[in-house]
């Protein structure tokens, strides 16, 4: 169990606005990419395949299909790197697991999960 | 440094992570501060040397001694339970008052300065060479009868003798200082401060931190590892 008072500490810095992302969820995740002195955006794509750790340190996997190969990455939702997270659609309804890896080993038509098709808006959420 | 030998008592609370302006994760170790009173001065006439002494943990009248329950009222303190002093010039030790709470940034220093925190780590009781100083194991089979003992331990009649300090098993818990941690955040409204690291000990034990002994010297370090890294 983790101490109140670290709860306490890890509060202001969390970020207040970030969607409820879910397991089964399709994502986008803009991430902020910081090369010399230039930034940029680049935007990652992809099926939320688990979702790990608690407060600063909660993270989400993500997996896409990049020119036929299989990647993943686990972000750091809380950090300020990440510009965004949008919701592009959500398949909770039809899911039963809290983490899907069985999914790495899918391909093609199997790769996917049935949306459900809900009225969940997709929230923006910009870096504090 | 003015309070070089100045320290403060804590209490660890755990770990966490949490980001900096670069948006990069830090380890931190959750800190709590004491309630860190001075409880007496302490001269060079009357002592024969100058410190404070830092009272925290404060409690009820029923847990402290008749004798200890009569100082702290006489000097008008709330009831602490424990006293550690602390070396300090005689310059410092003028500027506080009985009864004065010393103040985290006056003591430490701003954000981003050098400690030293002190610690009992987490106790390993009586180990042997092995884990106590790193040393290796024989082999386990091939007839040895010798496997995680420690072997010879001197020589014959010159020196006669076992050196002092030499590697042997025995107790291993003993207060361990890290030096130059780095404060990375004060929290002055949850009496916390974010101590970049790890520190020894088990959750809830307690700490005392002082500003960094070797604070020059480590800096000049962190340099030429900065221009190595560079060049």
């Amino acid at each position: 169990m983790r101490h109140p008072l670290i709860i306490e500490v890890e509060k202001s810095f969390l970020k207040q606005d970030l969607p409820d992302v879910r397991v089964g969820d399709s994502v986008s995740v803009a991430v902020k990419i910081i090369e010399g002195t230039k930034q940029r955006i680049q935007k990652f794509d992809g099926m939320v395949l688990a979702i790990n750790g608690t407060g600063t340190g909660k993270t989400i996997t993500v997996r896409k299909i990049s020119s036929g190969v299989g990647v993943e990455r686990v972000f750091l939702i809380h950090s300020p790197l990440i510009e965004a997270i949008k919701i592009l659609s959500t398949g909770k309804a039809l899911i039963r697991r809290s983490k899907l890896y069985y999914m790495r080993e899918r391909q093609g038509k199997n790769a996917r999960i049935k949306y459900k098709v809900t009225s969940h808006k997709p929230v923006k959420s910009s870096a504090s | 440094m003015q309070n070089s030998t100045l320290g403060l008592i804590a209490k660890k609370v755990g770990m966490t992570q949490v980001f900096d302006q670069d948006g990069n994760a830090v380890p931190v170790t959750v800190v709590q501060l004491l309630e860190n009173v001075v409880t007496k001065k302490l001269t060079k006439e009357k002592n024969g040397y100058t410190a404070l002494q830092i009272g925290y943990e404060e409690t009820k009248e029923s847990k402290l001694s008749k004798a200890q329950v009569g100082n702290l009222k006489k000097a008008e303190l709330p009831l602490l339970r424990r006293l550690k002093e602390f070396r300090v010039s005689e310059e410092v030790l003028g500027a506080y008052e009985v009864g004065k709470e010393l103040d985290v940034v006056q003591v430490l220093g701003e954000e981003g300065s050098s400690i030293d925190v002190t610690g009992r780590p987490i106790g390993k009781g009586t180990s042997g060479r092995i884990k106590r100083w790193n040393q290796s194991r024989r082999t386990m089979t091939h007839g040895t009868k010798h496997h995680r003992q420690i072997g010879s331990c001197g020589a014959g009649t010159t020196p006669g003798r076992v050196f002092k300090g030499l590697h042997m098993p025995g107790r291993e818990d003993n207060d361990v200082t890290i030096s130059h941690l780095q404060v990375f955040k004060y929290l002055p409204e949850k009496k916390v401060v974010l101590i970049k690291g790890a520190i020894p000990g088990f959750d809830g034990a307690i700490l005392s931190i002082k500003p960094s002994k070797k604070k020059g010297e480590w800096n000049k370090t962190a340099l030429l590892i900065g221009k190595r890294k560079a060049a």
